[in-house]
């Protein structure tokens, strides 16, 4: 029944992109949601048992599991909406958003597709069948760069190369403004959400890579180790083993207070990190 | 939702602070967004809007960042104050943090 969503599991089902938690059975299901008081559309039910709940489109759609420990469930999730809402709804995933969750009529049996705002506790529909909705999920989801950082790689020569070009070069941080700012190019963005930040990059050698992508680090917030960024810089005219000034605007994905800022070079990208696809000077080499 | 305070403030200064109805915001597709614009999201986090879209939040990059995804729902809750009272369409001029 889901002929499109399974030809997309097959073309690029590995390494994580999609994150498959298993096929359930037909009578798991129904007595789950039987214990629950809920009734579980049959599109719905028939995809747990031909697909599986999971992680697809690397977070873009995740299909809840009916229970799990660790993680976010219809279990998990239906205690939250009933402490949030009075709506005959129920929770079965969310789109990698802080925003909602798909849910459906708890009662009805259909197969109608709604979306809850956890914001404004209210639902609206998306979708009056969960079968064409989630079978348009790969046309609408399915994003090449993305995908870069999950394939498996075949020229691993080619991107050591890059490295090894890398690896020419000398970073130093010369100062940061703590401010966050609006970059010049970007001045109508809603927010100032950019670290001036200025290094100092000597070339040591003559190289090609026209760009190179340092780690940027913001110590001291509450995300710790987990607060970096990427800036990518152009190279293409740097002089041999003449320190050059270049100023660079980097953004901050976490919104939190840090301490410090430091920039991290390493020559050495780890190729077994979907982090690789932010490194722009493997780009052409990864899709 | 401290975190979100000085650009909530931010906003309300440029008049950009401004209560919509649900049924008349677009589809938001921000983590599709995030990713076109930012590359992946790290394991273990969600995109979220600092200015929710209730609040005249947009889709815009610079209105997005990365959250836990364990933590993220209490966002609209210790949010809600702003919301309770004000009809929609109401543009608000100043922000407070409440309930902690």
């Amino acid at each position: 029944m889901f002929n499109t969503f399974q030809k997309e599991l097959r073309a690029h089902g590995d390494g994580g992109y999609h994150r498959l938690a298993g096929k359930l059975e037909i009578d798991t299901v129904m007595d789950w949601f039987g214990r629950q008081g809920l009734q579980a559309p049959s599109s719905y039910a028939q995809f747990l048992c031909e697909v599986g709940p999971g992680s697809f489109f690397g977070g873009a759609l995740t299909i809840y599991p009916l229970a799990d420990r660790h993680g976010r469930s219809v279990e998990s999730e239906l205690g939250r909406l009933r402490e949030a809402t009075s709506e005959g709804i129920f929770p079965f995933g969310y789109d990698g958003t802080t925003e909602s969750c798909y849910c459906f009529d708890a009662h009805s049996g259909s197969d109608a597709v709604y979306w809850f705002s956890w914001e404004e506790k209210m639902r609206r529909p998306v979708a009056p069948r969960f079968g064409e909705w989630i079978e348009a999920k790969p046309a609408e989801l399915f994003k090449d760069q993305i995908y870069a950082g999950y394939k498996k790689l075949t020229n691993v020569d080619e991107l050591v190369a890059v490295m090894e070009e890398r690896a020419a070069f000398r970073v130093r941080l010369a100062s940061f403004d703590r401010q966050l700012q609006r970059p010049p190019d970007k001045p109508n963005d809603l927010l100032p959400r950019y670290n001036k930040v200025v290094l100092e990059i000597t070339k040591t050698r003559p190289v090609s890579i026209p760009v190179l992508t340092v780690m940027v680090a913001r110590l001291g917030s509450k995300y710790g180790a987990a607060n970096v960024e990427y800036a990518t810089i152009p190279v293409h005219d740097m002089p041999v083993n003449t320190p050059v000034i270049r100023e660079c605007y980097v953004f901050d994905p976490f919104n939190v207070p840090f301490g410090d800022l430091v920039v991290k070079f390493n020559p050495v990208i780890d190729l077994g990190s979907k982090m690789r696809v932010k490194f722009k000077e493997l780009s052409g080499l990864l899709v | 939702m401290a975190d979100e305070l000085p650009a909530y403030q931010q906003a309300a200064d440029n008049g950009l602070l401004t209560k919509i109805r649900s049924s008349d915001l677009p589809g938001s597709n921000a983590r599709a967004i995030w990713q076109e614009a930012n590359g992946p999201v790290p394991d273990g986090f969600d995109v979220d809007h600092i200015i929710q879209r209730q609040f005249g939040g947009t889709d815009d990059l610079s209105n997005l960042q990365l959250k836990l995804s364990g933590l993220n729902r209490s966002q609209g809750a210790q949010s809600m104050w702003l919301n309770k009272a004000s009809p929609y369409g109401t543009v608000f001029d100043s922000v407070e943090l409440t309930g902690h």
